[in-house]
């Protein structure tokens, strides 16, 4: 490879050299590209010379080749075969030979091994080349000595002319046409011209050549002397060269006078005075057709090996035995981008990559040095900057004293085989460890694509010797569905040695199939042949069902945000909408056009636009999310309730990249808040209305949750949550064991309580409270106690109040009664006074008798005294009825209430010539009761039994008084008479206040009656007799046996509730 | 000595009954107490009774009836009507007539005297 460099570089580094420097570096190329033992040149011509040079103690001595060859093949070198075999003394040498220019004329080069396989194409081809190249070099290195020579004889010449015409000019004219007769006879085409160009002079062969006179040619151009193809080209470079006063050449084919054109090299050389001016110009036409046929022939020949040499994948250079770069080829200049005098700096100037700097120096340096071959891998930049990785290699050639003439070398990019070999270094570097703790599954398989290797990982996954597993496509571990697809990828890998990365499932060794990516890499050697393939096996399944379930999910997106139960949109980071969902229009019943931009808008209830509007301007400065409810203008012209919500999308930066929203409806929930709302007002609002407070209670915590009003009853600050302490420094005293009985009644689990409670405010004022409360547990099992506390204070102080009123009421009709009984009552008492009165006149006239009637005396004085006891009782009861008495509570024997009412009543009754029979009933239990109320309804019952029956002319006016016992344990008082009865559509009213039937009275007898009876907890009422009259009946309950008459209610003392403050 | 005068008392008050005859007799008079009127008709000598002391309110027969109807039958004797209900109707005392006064009870000495002496004039 590097001997083939070596040839490649040759013709760039020959340009302007002489014929040894060519056939010494001719040398060195071919022995290093050829692998002969020696090589031998031998060039023909003016300076014939021969060559040879070889390996110490392999090459024969240069006369005896010489001697063998002519010996062997002839004297006549191109006839000489391309290869064949000679004998040097008692060694068979094997020959490969090629001639230098097309019949030989220039040489011959020979190459000898003793090996015998030497005959091979590959030398031949390159032998051949060097061949060519070296011939074209040497003819150009031979016309270039010629010219020279006789530009030099020409100069020299001319100059000894001109000194002479300068000292005679007499001499000058003869000496001229003695010159005449020289450049006639010089075999070549020589003219002489004036400094303006006009021929002055050509010689005889010119004449001869083109078989035109001096006139013709001086019209050289505008005739057909000169090609067409070349005259502009001649023209121009004549013109110019005059111009510029400096030797020139044209080239250009010249027609002859048979009118066959031939190629010419004109050398236009000026012929100066001793001021330097141009006084004439001297041309030599040579025929150069010949040559140029040759050099057309190799430059052919050329094109096909620099072809060849261009299609090796390497940039060649040669360098000087001290290492400066002395010719580079032009793949080099086409890589780097960089002449030959930039390459030259390579040490400094960045072309190789500054971290391989050191080492290419380094092992360059040694190289050189010692006149070592060398291989580094480096970067090297390319014409666009990037590096790329190369292999360099430099190979010595050396003279046959063994000293290094040039250096030859060639880069080879290696950019794709170094990655990938970095890489698998990295990774067997540490090969063991690492590849068998990496995550994923490592396969090496031979080139050929045989599994030779793998990691514990592998194996583990299909708990399989390697070798089974090495039978991957046809022992069933591959999914059938992909097994094809995966011989396909992983064989075309193997035979293209392009990576491979396909997917395909693998049978665990449970049996399930999982999804595995897979990477081939092929490591290459260090002649780019793949040595390995090492294949990565990533488990993708989670990810490949992720990207399945992705596909539906994306493949749904559409069909869901169309189909999700809201409005969804989504607008740019302006605030203007993009997008809104089906469902969006059809609620608005609007295009996607109507509503885009800002016309969205327009569906915004006109009372919530600002707020929408704020808030979307507030969350797009921020970049936050937004939420606002709104209503929206559906498309049948109703507003319903929205909620906005709308999210940003960022990019990484947290930059707002979209808006996405969606509006939820919530007209239910907005109706339902509102009568919530109006619910929650109106029960604050009744409660407050019925000073009706709700509380709850939780057992477990002493939680207390009180409603607004519960506080204004109490009068505890909203602010702070109520307590059981702060209850208990509230409530009153003398209620305080109450509380605690019933709390503790709630605790052991007792229900339903209802019971009053008064609360002792702090500035003195009671209030009287009702609590009705019930257990109940909550959703997660705790007890709590719910219940309500009314502030009945007001109805309290009504009822003390009413019942002050009733018993003014009582007692004012009472004494109304009393007042309409005056006369009965004076009656009552003025009939005893009379009697006293009476018995103390006729006891005073007895004691004033003479002699005295003592024994007369004494007796009316004793019925004196009986008579005013007599009014005394009647006094006493008359100030009983008359007291003005609150609510008592006594026991009562209603038969002797009953007697003494009759006492009371009885003038009455007699003035109006009533009978009253009485039928008391014997062993009548006792009642509790008011006593003085009681007789005041029996009072009242039997006055209106006389009322009833006053009218009565034709019978005896009867009443009768009875009491009984009836089944419920009830005691009963009936007042009976024969009057006119009642009207039965009237006896519901009776008991109404201001219902009277006579015509007198105020009609509130019965209705007093009636409340003093229900106080009683009893009850009154009217009933028509069998007979005629009518019956007034009252029942009221019995005394408990064993009543005491005391407070019944007896405490629990479990839990004694303290007032705050008063210690433990 | 004199005859003494026969006064009758109709009264259905026990008290009126006991005290006034004993007042009576020390007072002079000749007394028959009666509790109702018509125990007093059903009684022998009428016509002897110089003065009738009467209870406005009785049951059965009150005073005035009862005066009324010994007039019906014949018979003038003086009537001094007692009663303790102030307000009691009593039949107009006609000068001349048999009906002589009306006491409210109680009543004093000097007016029960008067009474009689307006009834029964001492000479």
């Amino acid at each position: 490879m590097s001997g083939l460099a070596a040839l490649a570089a040759l013709p760039a580094i020959w340009v302007g050299r002489d014929a040894d420097y060519v056939l010494e570096t001719l040398l060195d190329a071919l022995l290093s590209a050829l692998k002969a033992d020696f090589v031998c040149v031998t060039l023909e011509g003016p300076k014939p010379k021969s060559r040879i040079r070889g390996r110490s103690g392999v090459t024969p001595a240069h006369d005896q080749l010489l001697r063998a060859l002519a010996g062997t093949f002839g004297d006549d070198k191109s006839a000489w075969p391309p290869a064949g075999e000679i004998s040097v003394g008692a060694d068979a040498i094997s020959i490969l030979s090629a001639p230098m220019g097309l019949q030989g004329e220039v040489g011959v080069v020979v190459a000898g091994t003793r090996r015998r396989d030497f005959d091979d194409e590959t030398g031949g081809l390159l032998l051949g080349a060097a061949a060519n190249q070296a011939a074209l070099a040497l003819q150009a290195v031979r016309r270039l000595d010629e010219q020279k020579q006789i530009a030099s004889d020409l100069d020299e010449r001319v100059a000894q002319r001109t000194a002479e015409l300068a000292r005679a000019n007499e001499a000058l004219r003869f000496a001229a046409r003695e010159s005449r007769e020289i450049v006639d006879n010089i075999p070549t085409l020589v003219g002489l011209l004036s400094p303006t160009g006009q021929v002055e002079l050509v010689n005889r062969q010119i004449h001869e050549y083109t078989g035109r006179s001096t006139e013709e040619l001086e019209k050289w151009g505008m005739s057909d002397l000169v090609h067409q193809d070349d005259l502009a080209d001649a023209l121009d470079s004549f013109v110019a060269g005059f111009a510029a006063g400096e030797p020139f050449e044209i080239v250009y084919r010249m027609r002859r006078h048979d009118g066959i054109y031939r190629w010419f090299e004109g050398l236009h050389h000026p012929l100066k005075d001793a001021e330097g001016r141009v006084v004439r110009w001297c041309v030599s036409c040579n025929d150069i057709e010949d040559r140029k046929q040759v050099e057309d022939a190799l430059r052919e020949r050329e094109r096909t090996w620099r072809s060849v040499i261009n299609g090796i994948p390497g940039l060649t250079a040669t360098l000087s035995p001290r290492g400066m770069v002395e010719a580079v080829n032009r793949q080099i200049v086409e890589y780097t981008g960089c002449e030959l005098e930039a390459l030259r700096g390579w040490g400094s100037n960045g072309i190789v990559h500054p971290e391989d700097m050191p080492h290419v120096a380094e092992i360059f340096g040694k190289s050189i040095a010692a006149g070592a071959s060398y291989e580094i891998e480096q970067r090297l930049r390319r014409f666009d900057g990037e590096y790329r990785w190369f292999s360099n290699r430099g190979t010595p050639a050396f003279d046959a004293s063994g000293q290094v003439v040039r250096w030859y070398v060639l880069l080879v990019d290696i950019h794709e085989a170094r990655l990938v070999a970095d890489a698998l270094r990295s990774s067997e570097d540490n090969a063991r460890s690492i590849v068998s703790s990496i995550a994923g599954m490592i396969a090496v398989f031979t080139a050929d694509g045989q599994l030779c290797g793998g990691n514990q990982q592998l194996l583990d996954f299909f708990e399989q010797p390697l070798e089974e597993v090495g039978r991957w496509a046809t022992n069933g571990m591959t999914h059938p569905d992909d097994l094809q697809y995966c011989i396909d990828s992983f064989m075309g890998s193997i035979v293209s040695g392009e990576p491979y990365n396909y997917e395909t499932r693998f049978k665990r060794a449970d049996g399930v199939w999982r999804w595995f990516n897979i990477r081939g890499q092929p490591l290459r050697d260090a002649s780019g042949q793949i040595a390995r393939w090492y294949g990565l096996l990533t488990d993708i399944d989670d990810r490949k069902r992720a990207e399945e379930a992705l596909e539906v999910s994306e493949r749904n997106l559409q069909l869901t945000v169309d189909t999700i139960p809201a409005l969804a949109w989504s607008a740019r980071i302006d605030g203007t909408a993009d997008f809104f969902n089906r469902h969006y229009l059809e609620y608005v019943g609007k295009t996607p056009e109507e509503l885009g931009g800002w016309a969205w808008t327009a569906a915004v209830h006109p009372d919530d636009i600002a707020r929408l509007g704020a808030t979307w301007n507030l969350a797009r400065e921020t970049g936050g999310n937004a939420e606002c409810e709104a209503r929206l203008l559906g498309a049948d012209g109703a507003y319903r309730w929205f909620i906005f919500r709308a999210n940003p999308l960022l990019d990484d930066a947290g930059n707002v990249l979209k808006w996405y929203g969606i509006n939820t409806d919530i007209e239910d929930r907005k109706r339902a808040e509102e009568s919530l709302r109006l619910s929650e007002a109106s029960l604050a609002e009744a409660q407050r209305l019925s000073s009706l407070g709700s509380f709850q209670w939780r057992l477990d915590t002493d939680e207390l949750t009180f409603s607004d009003e519960l506080y204004r009853i109490f009068e505890f600050d909203t602010a702070e949550p109520a307590t059981l302490e702060q209850i208990a420094a509230r409530v009153d005293p003398d209620d305080l064991p109450l509380l605690t009985e019933k709390m503790e009644l709630a605790r052991v689990g007792i229900d339903d309580h209802s019971y009053d409670i008064r609360l002792r405010m702090p500035d003195g004022r009671t209030k009287h409270l009702r609590s009705v409360s019930r257990s109940g547990t909550e959703s997660d099992g705790r007890r709590v106690f719910r219940g309500t506390i009314q502030d009945v204070t007001q109805r309290k102080l009504s009822e003390e109040a009413l019942n002050e009123l009733r018993t003014e009421l009582a007692h004012v009709s009472r004494v109304s009664t009393l007042g309409a009984m005056t006369a009965s009552i004076a009656h009552e008492v003025n009939q005893p006074l009379a009697g006293i009165i009476t018995n103390a006149s006729t006891c005073l006239r007895m004691l004033a008798m003479d002699p005295p009637n003592i024994e007369g005396a004494l007796e009316t004085a004793r019925r004196s005294i009986r008579d005013g006891n007599r009014a005394a009782e009647v006094i006493t009861r008359l100030r009983a009825m008359f007291r003005k008495t609150t609510n008592t509570s006594e026991t009562v024997d209603l038969n002797e209430a009953a007697r003494d009412v009759i006492v009371l009543a009885g003038s009455e009754l007699r003035r109006k010539r009533v009978e009253l029979e009485t039928n008391l009933a014997s062993d009548l239990p006792p009642v509790m009761g008011d006593r003085v109320q009681l007789q005041q309804v029996i009072l009242n019952l039997l006055l209106n039994a006389a009322d009833a029956v006053t009218d009565i002319r034709d019978r005896p006016r009867r009443a009768m008084l009875k009491t009984s016992e009836d089944e419920d344990g009830n005691v009963r008082l009936t007042v009976q008479d024969n009057g006119g009865g009642i009207d039965p559509s009237s006896s519901t009213k009776l008991f109404d206040a201001f219902y009277t039937t006579k015509a007198s009275g105020m009609g509130i007898g019965l209705s007093v009656s009636r409340s003093i009876i229900e106080r009683h907890g009893g009850r009154i009422w009217a009933s028509a007799n069998d007979g005629p009259g009518a019956s007034f009946s009252f029942a009221v309950p019995r005394s408990p046996k064993g009543y005491n008459g005391g407070d019944a209610t007896a405490y629990s003392a479990h839990t004694q509730l303290r007032p705050q403050g008063e210690g433990q | 000595m004199t005859k003494r005068l026969l006064v009758t008392v109709v009264d259905d008050d026990e008290s009126v009954r006991e005290s006034l005859p004993d007042l009576l007799k020390v007072l002079g008079y000749s007394v028959q107490a009666f509790s109702s009127a018509a125990a007093f008709l059903g009684s022998a000598d009428i016509e002897n009774n110089d003065c009738l002391i009467l209870d406005v309110a009785m049951p059965e027969m009150t005073g005035p009836e009862l005066s009324v109807e010994l007039r019906r039958r014949g018979y003038r004797i003086p009537v001094v009507f007692i009663t303790a209900h102030r307000d009691y109707s009593v039949p107009p005392l006609v000068p001349g007539q048999d009906a002589v006064q009306c006491l409210l009870k109680p009543f004093s000495e000097a007016a029960l005297i008067a009474a009689l002496d307006t009834a029964i004039p001492r000479n």
